[in-house]
């Protein structure tokens, strides 16, 4: 590249910096090693006077190790990132302009996967530090909060139903009508819960959220908490997730310095206190009831409602229970205006969605969007393709409970009401990815071992239905001979799927026959009898 | 201390009903009154009382298991489910 340095378009030395991501997918990639290589160059060469930044992930997880060079241009992308290759690019790299190098891909938010995307939500997450908070408040943090100080609570839960947003943890219900149920409750004790569990197949937008920017996160409780009367906040985090739950504490103990967490917060009257809590590794208690029964310190049993939590809740006080995303959006829509979130979407679908591609899929990663895209232009534009280089058979939408999609479904649109028409749901925005190699048979048999796995035991067509219906798909795959006595069998199933989907208590159950039953039905050949060589044991 | 409850010495519980009779759910607080019709059959009752309860008081025997009036709604067997 042709560039000569001259003063104005050369990086100050004091605020050369170098990014490379401290987010799980990222460091399961290696990019601790490359932070540490990173590190030993700059202790080494202190003229180059540089400072490495551990930032969160910027979503493209097959160029992860990404690292970046901040220039006079914009940040400047490497990646796939090895250890061997830090010193390169960075001896070659002078800080101001766009080096030739193999691994070099340019300005990052010039990459077409990037650029393309509506990142409202995410729009700070891969670029800050994460538990600074004057770089989150230099990046347009707390200006929400900011708004909401100014609002009266009736005026907050206003703005937040003027957006639109539904909960995007899988129920998409109105989040502003949650709110103002609360809200309206005498004033008491009341809690905010941030679901934070995130149990389903496929999914990692709230870890990434939690992880490169958590501090959205936390504005958008306290205004949860400004808008209904609560003061305390908890954080319910799945312990499976361990660098989340380091990075929440420490931003949320620099938010407690800095003065926006603990009493009188900001300096007004208003009191938010917040905590982390761990869960124990149960798919069930990312359903809020059994959510908050395992809060209370209990076994994560489902309850049953009404009472809803809005009105009987944590503790049996007024609990507003929302997803992370949910929450994240939030402070976007206090700083932006509620009309200004609605813009985006199709429908009764309104805002953005932060979809997340993984599976047998060659460009996995996280990509937000305004719903209305359609699946087909995920799976290939963004996803471009299986990873395997296989022919795509199927994608399962919206995590273990979600319908099983076939191609000819490829072209609707991710929106709540699309997916419902056809009998799918978008849940929390995960798509997992099948090439022609999978057995849909087996995958059906895995949704009921799944339920029968993760149930909490509480209602009998959950607990003893998924159960039999294991048996019953073993009967149908295992049957060779009998014709008839295999499609008696099929229709014990439907039947055992009615009973799951109308009987159960909660969605467990209620859902599981989604994946079963769609890819009973577009897949039916994968459920006939095998050539005996492949059922040899 | 452990209370026990017995329908004899706690008519509040189940005032207007027939105390052999086991109606399902507890009665509601409420005092506004909504009047409901259960196959054919109108009945009126306080608001936010279950239609396991208000079906029972109507005469009308919905099966169930689980369910009882000294106990808040539990869900478990979903024998009642209509
Ligand atoms: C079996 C099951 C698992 C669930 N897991 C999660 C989860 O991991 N994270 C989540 O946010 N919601 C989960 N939900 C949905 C919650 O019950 C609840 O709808 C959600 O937390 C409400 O927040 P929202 O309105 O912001 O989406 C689950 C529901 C069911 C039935
Ligand atoms: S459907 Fe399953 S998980 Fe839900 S309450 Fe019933 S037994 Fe528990
Ligand atoms: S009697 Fe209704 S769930 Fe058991």
């Amino acid at each position: 590249m042709n560039h000569s340095p001259s003063d104005d378009s050369s990086i100050p030395v004091a605020s050369r910096k170098i990014f490379v991501s401290l987010d799980t997918t990222a460091r399961s990639r290696g990019s601790d090693k490359v932070a540490k290589q990173v590190e030993s160059i700059l202790n080494s060469q202190p003229e180059l006077a540089a400072t490495l930044v551990r930032n969160g992930s910027r979503g493209m997880f097959w160029l992860e190790p990404l690292l970046e060079i901040n220039t006079p241009k914009g940040r400047v992308a490497y990646g796939p990132v090895k250890a061997e290759d830090v010193n390169d690019i960075i001896n070659l790299h002078c800080f101001d302009d766009v080096i030739e190098h193999p691994l070099c891909l340019g300005l990052t938010e010039e990459l077409p996967w990037f650029k393309s995307q509506q990142r409202l939500t995410f729009a700070r997450v891969g670029i800050i530090d994460p538990i600074d908070v004057d770089d989150y408040i230099s990046h347009g943090g707390f200006v929400g909060l900011t708004n909401a100080f100014a609002k009266t609570a009736q005026q907050i839960v206003d703005e937040v139903k003027e957006s639109g947003l539904r909960g995007r943890g899988g129920a998409a219900f109105p989040t502003g009508i949650k709110w103002q149920t609360v809200l309206n409750e005498p004033e008491q004790q009341k809690y905010i819960v941030c679901n934070a569990d995130e149990g389903d197949s496929g999914t990692f937008a709230d870890r990434m959220l939690m992880e490169g920017d958590p501090l959205v996160l936390v504005e958008g409780m306290i205004i949860a908490g400004l808008s209904v009367g609560a003061d305390q906040g908890y954080i319910y985090l799945r312990s499976e997730y361990p660098q989340a739950h380091d990075i929440l504490n420490k931003a949320i103990s620099n938010a407690k310095t800095a003065g926006y967490l603990g009493d009188n917060i900001c300096g007004t009257e208003h009191n938010f206190h917040l905590e982390v809590r761990l869960g124990a590794g149960a798919y069930i208690c990312g359903e809020e009831t059994s959510l908050l029964e395992s809060l209370e310190g209990k076994r994560g049993l489902v309850r049953a409602k009404p009472p809803l939590p809005a009105i009987e809740g944590l503790f049996g006080q007024p609990t507003v229970v929302n997803n992370v995303i949910s929450l994240a959006s939030v402070p976007y829509i206090l700083s932006h205006g509620g009309d200004s979130y609605r813009d985006f979407g199709m429908g009764r679908s309104r805002g953005t969605l932060p979809i997340q591609l993984a599976g047998n899929i060659a460009q996995g990663g996280l990509v937000e969007l305004a719903f209305g895209i359609s699946l087909n232009e995920l799976l290939q534009q963004y996803g471009n393709g299986c990873k395997s280089k296989r022919a795509m058979r199927s994608v399962q939408v919206g995590g273990p409970l979600g319908a099983y999609l076939p191609a000819e479904q490829w072209d609707t649109a991710l929106d709540y009401e699309e997916f419902a028409s056809i009998g799918a749901v978008l849940g929390h925005g995960g798509i997992v990815v099948f090439d022609d190699t999978v057995d849909m048979a087996a995958q059906a048999r895995f949704a009921m071992e799944f339920c029968e796995v993760e149930s909490c035991g509480k209602c009998t067509p959950c607990r003893i239905g998924a159960v039999r219906g294991v048996e019953v798909i073993d009967k149908i795959l295992n049957n060779e001979s009998d014709e008839q006595g295999r499609q008696d069998s099929v229709e014990l199933l439907h039947d055992l799927c009615d009973t799951m989907e109308f009987g159960s208590l909660c969605a467990m159950g209620g859902m599981t026959p989604f994946p079963v039953r769609s890819a009973l039905k577009y897949f039916p050949d994968d459920f006939l009898p095998q050539p005996s060589t492949q059922k040899a044991q | 201390m452990i209370t026990y409850y017995d329908p004899k010495t706690e008519p509040a519980v189940n005032q207007s009903a027939d105390l052999s009779k086991d109606l399902g759910t507890p009665p509601s607080k409420s005092t506004v009154q909504v009047s409901v019709q259960i196959d054919g059959v109108n009945i009126v009752v306080p608001e936010g009382t279950s239609v396991l309860r208000a079906a029972a008081i109507a005469d009308i025997n919905i099966p169930k298991l689980c369910a009882s009036d000294n106990l808040e709604a539990f869900g478990s067997c979903r024998l009642c489910a209509v």
